[in-house]
């Protein structure tokens, strides 16, 4: 109707599309981050981490014990050692979940954009 | 009723002994034999075909390409390019070979602590190999955790060291104990439907069905996380810190 100003409701709706659009995309990244696997698999990791690090202290201070006979104190040490060993695993590997955590909440504060962040934090 | 692990157990299909080595041919190398036909069947039949608009196998490759190709762009970056073939390798033989475990009568080899831990340890030698080819003697450093006080170091380098040991062994319990627990416990629970009969069979019959599914998501996460791990690996190798 008004044709002078024929331009703004065009720009109107192009701007809204890109809002509708970046906001789409921010929300497509969400949900691909909730697929299951994205939490369960740290979350089985984790459990044989502890273990496997108590199990090699463990060993290596079997056998030394075995081939040195200083029974049992060198196996009362690795046991500790493997305990720290495996506990390392676990907070490794939380600390990076709470990273790749952070990236994706700064991802859906500002909305797109920050695969930047992502990436950084992966590579931590 | 036969027992639950019973399904674990290795037969000997053709008897080869060569120098007093038992290297028969079992039913163990028979699975892994089909996983790798299976596996390089899929990738070549969609390779020769290589249409713009892709059918069905070409699909799936695709699709398994895209996937192992996007993992190590997030994990290890533009340089983890070159190492795709080994990870793709390891995750297309760890996701067949419990996919085709998951086929009733069929056998599990990845339910065998010496298959994962062959795999697991060949990446732990390739990756600690790959250390030192990149930084030399530099690659000790690895274990000195960074921003130590001097102290504290021979506290903390054996727990580094026991730590990077433990890789082989934590990954390799982890996709054994998953699919040996997982198998078992269906057996057992399909024991307790013949046990409880037409009266109350159905109950463990409907939780196998359901467990059946979850084992399948199990089968598959077991390969993403081996692959994944096998990444993070290669990318500490090549980054130390």
């Amino acid at each position: 109707m008004s044709e002078p100003n024929g331009h703004e409701p065009l720009d109107d709706l192009n701007k809204r599309l890109k809002d509708a659009r970046n906001r789409r995309t921010a929300e497509y990244r969400n949900e691909n981050k909730r697929t299951p696997m994205s939490d369960f698999g740290p979350a089985i990791k984790v459990g044989t981490d502890l273990v496997a690090g108590i199990v090699v202290g463990v060993v290596i201070g079997w056998v030394l014990d075995w081939w040195l006979g200083t029974t049992p104190w060198l196996l009362l040490v690795f046991f500790l050692l493997g305990s720290a060993a495996g506990l390392t695993n676990v907070m490794r590997t939380a600390q990076r979940i709470e990273a790749e955590a952070k990236a994706a909440r700064d991802e859906k504060r500002d909305g797109s954009g920050k695969n930047e962040a992502k990436t950084a934090s992966r590579n931590e | 009723m036969a027992s639950p692990l019973e399904q674990f157990e290795i037969k000997t299909i053709i008897p080869i002994e060569i120098g007093g080595v038992d290297i028969s041919f079992t039913n163990s190398s028979l699975m892994m034999a089909i996983t790798v036909l299976i596996g390089g069947g899929v990738v070549a039949l969609a390779a020769s075909r290589g249409a713009i608009v892709p059918g069905r196998f070409q699909s799936i490759a695709e699709m398994l390409y895209e996937f192992i190709a996007g993992l190590i762009r997030e994990t290890i970056g533009a340089e983890g390019r070159r190492y795709f073939p080994i990870i793709f390798t390891l995750f297309m033989f760890i996701l067949i070979g419990n996919m085709l475990g998951m086929i009733p009568y069929s056998f599990t080899f990845t339910s065998h602590i010496i298959v994962t831990f062959v795999m697991a340890f060949t990446v732990f030698i390739g990756v600690t190999v790959l250390g030192f080819a990149r930084h030399g003697l530099h690659f000790f450093s690895f274990f000195i955790p960074p921003g130590a006080p001097l102290y504290m170091w021979p506290l903390l380098i054996p727990i580094e060291i026991i730590s990077y040991l433990s890789r082989p062994i934590s990954l390799s319990v982890r996709l054994f104990a998953n699919m040996l627990a997982g198998h078992t416990m269906l057996k057992v629970i399909a024991g307790f439907v013949f046990a409880l009969g037409a009266l109350a069979g159905w109950l463990p019959l409907l939780l196998i069905t359901a467990l059946t599914g979850l084992e399948i998501l199990i089968a598959f996460l077991q390969a993403y996380v081996f692959a994944i791990l096998t990444c993070l690996y290669i990318k500490d190798a090549l980054e130390l810190h």
